[in-house]
């Protein structure tokens, strides 16, 4: 085979998702412009503050302990609640409109502006109320709030977000429940289904916002609310809200895979309708798992939403298999390469939004994994407190879901503005210098959380165990390389916008290399690949839970 | 299921189904937990509606889609 023949096919697919941002309308692509410059404002803002923060934490840089916390705050106030929801509503409204048969407008868009008002009112006052004294992390821990100048201001904020959050979510329920009603559709799509269910449960997440911060608002008033507990009421409302973006991320992994490869599911829209529902099957049982610290609910009980919350990566592990089955038999049916991992030969890898997909899944891979290990009762009282738990997430919500959406990004915002993406080879390269910085980020961090290293402080007088400092270097070290590649991300959006190569309609994406393949019939070649990933990720989580449980196994008592 | 005709709000409705069945199982455990059952509630009957709003759009749809038929039937017989 010559080595032109090696090349993946340039062809590019001239895909729905760009034709349909292409000819919105101008009112909806205002409204999408919006979302879309807040999140990218939102992640260089939360970013910066990360900055800081690995900066102190690796001793390289040393601040007045409570202007760090007001920093640590707004970090995690900035990056989780406002860059993942901006974000993520503008990813949602291009799937209802692009994905939907018969759609050309959003229904009800007074109300999502409404709403974008509410959330920036929302960010605007969450970012004042720490400098004015509320350094109470993002989960705005009560009672520590209670007397804490401005704390009564960063719950108003949470509660504007929660209505901002409420008016976005009806007009993409209601969009997509519009054509069903004109006719223009008798069954969704499999993305338009599985972002209407989002959507859904982000209505009824900002109701669980709006029941936990008005009553802790009213508590803070001196109003008694029988039985109220602000921790167990917040992990109602953060279970939906850490939960939403894993059903987002799977379906742009869905949507990004087709858009690249030309490749769909081959197997039915219902199969891929039935893993979308499961995760608001497992979504209430899987709760319990926040509450096993606390000292009221039984060691039964506790056993029980251990063995419940297993349940909690199965849908993304199905939509995983079914996306890699697809591109793995297609590839086969198109190329025809010999060799196991061949057909991966083919695949875009010069494409950036691709390659920030596959490298989510290698972060989500150490995430998944990782997670499986916590929920485990016991040991999630051991290390729940420690530093292995903001290193443990960040695989998740920096490696996975915040690269999977910049990814997407990537191919809204040159179709929104009618230019092309500034410089792909070199975006095509970040994301897995990204995930080096998550990994050296997550794992030292982890050992240093193992050592006892406390999460939340940023005083290195907590850690006694003399590896800790070095530790902390190498944690360091890995978010600097985040933030240096988030920043580049962030450059290359913006510069895009200002000055991407104008191009008619229908070249914007022709910057981005892609393949297109058929769907291969389900059965019509064998497609190992996805078995082998599975057999290898469950041997590490065996051999980490055997692991866990000698050290739980060894503790006194 | 998928495919068929009210699909997408039967898959809703269950999902119904399931957040009502575990609100009452969470009331059958002596674990007092504020908020939870409320927003389970709130969810739940959110699906109901939502599910209910497909399922009658899904009915007007087809109502209107036969209506044009039937009017670019006639308008061809013309």
């Amino acid at each position: 085979m010559s080595e032109e023949d090696d090349e993946p096919t340039k062809e590019r697919v001239q895909g729905r998702l760009e034709t349909s941002l292409a000819n919105l309308a101008d009112e909806d692509k205002k409204l999408l412009k919006a979302f879309v410059l807040a999140s990218i404002f939102t992640l260089a803002l939360g970013v910066i503050y990360a900055l800081i923060l690995v900066l102190i934490k690796a001793g390289f840089l040393d601040l007045e302990a409570t202007l760090a916390y007001t920093i640590l705050t707004l970090h995690g106030t900035t990056v989780f609640y406002y860059w993942l929801y901006f974000v993520q509503v503008a990813m949602v409204m291009v799937f209802v409109l692009a994905y939907t048969d018969g759609v050309d407008r959003i229904v009800w868009r007074k109300l999502a502006w409404l709403g974008f008002g509410f959330m920036a009112a929302g960010f605007l006052i969450d970012q004042i109320a720490p400098w004015m004294g509320a350094i109470i992390t993002y989960g705005g821990l009560a009672p520590l709030s209670h007397n804490m100048p401005g704390s009564d201001w960063f719950y108003i904020g949470y509660v504007s977000l929660g209505i901002g959050l409420g008016c976005v979510s009806i007009p993409c329920i209601a969009t997509p429940i519009k054509a069903k009603m004109d006719g223009k559709v008798e069954n969704w799509s499999s993305i338009t289904f599985a972002a209407t269910l989002w959507a859904v449960l982000l209505t009824v997440t900002s109701f669980a916002a709006l029941n936990t911060f008005l009553t802790q608002l009213s508590v803070m008033d001196g109003t008694v609310v029988e039985g109220f507990d602000y921790i167990i009421a917040y992990h109602v409302m953060f279970h939906n809200m850490h939960y939403l973006p894993l059903l987002s991320t799977v379906l742009v992994w869905y949507c990004l895979a087709e858009v690249t490869t030309g490749v769909k599911s081959i197997f039915s829209d219902r199969l891929s309708k039935i893993f979308f529902s499961f995760y608001l099957v497992v979504l209430p049982p899987t709760f319990l798992y926040h509450m096993f610290l606390d000292p009221t609910i039984s060691a039964l009980m506790k056993t029980v939403a251990s063995t419940l919350a297993m349940f909690i990566s199965i849908p993304t592990i199905m939509v995983f298999v079914i996306i890699l089955v697809s591109l793995e038999a297609s590839a086969r049916v198109a190329n025809k390469r010999e060799g196991l991992f061949a057909w991966g030969r083919d695949l875009p890898w010069g494409n950036p939004a691709f390659s920030a997909i596959v490298a989510a899944c290698v972060s989500a891979a150490a995430g998944g994994v990782l997670a499986n290990i916590l929920i485990q009762t016991k040991f999630a009282a051991l290390l729940s407190d420690t530093f292995a738990i903001p290193a443990y997430f960040h695989f998740f919500t920096v490696g996975t879901i915040s690269l999977t959406f910049i990814g997407l990004l990537l191919y809204i915002v040159p179709s929104l503005y009618g230019r092309q993406l500034w410089n792909p080879k070199l975006l095509a390269k970040l994301p897995w210098v990204l995930t080096g910085g998550v990994y050296l980020f997550g794992v030292a961090g982890i050992i240093a959380g193992y050592l006892g290293s406390a999460r939340r402080t940023l005083t290195p007088e907590y850690d006694l165990h003399p590896s800790i400092p070095f530790l902390y270097v190498l944690v360091g070290i890995g978010g600097l390389v985040m933030a240096g590649v988030l920043l580049t991300y962030v450059y290359a959006l913006v510069r895009t916008m200002r000055s991407g190569k104008e191009v008619s309609s229908g070249e914007v994406t022709a910057n981005m290399p892609t393949v297109k393949w058929e769907p291969a019939e389900p059965g019509a070649v064998k497609a190992p690949t996805a078995t082998i990933v599975m057999f290898v990720a469950l041997t590490a989580l065996f051999a980490l839970t055997w692991l866990t449980f000698s050290i739980v196994g060894d503790l006194p008592g | 299921m998928a495919g068929e005709k009210g699909s997408d709000a039967k898959f809703i409705l269950l999902l119904a189904v399931v957040w009502i069945v575990c609100t009452i199982a969470l009331g059958m455990t002596d674990m007092v937990m504020y908020g939870v059952s409320t927003a389970w509630m709130v969810g739940f009957s959110f699906f109901i509606v939502v599910g209910g709003v497909i399922w009658w759009a899904d009915k007007k749809g087809a109502e209107k889609s036969a209506d044009d038929d039937g009017d670019d039937a006639s308008t061809s017989e013309e």
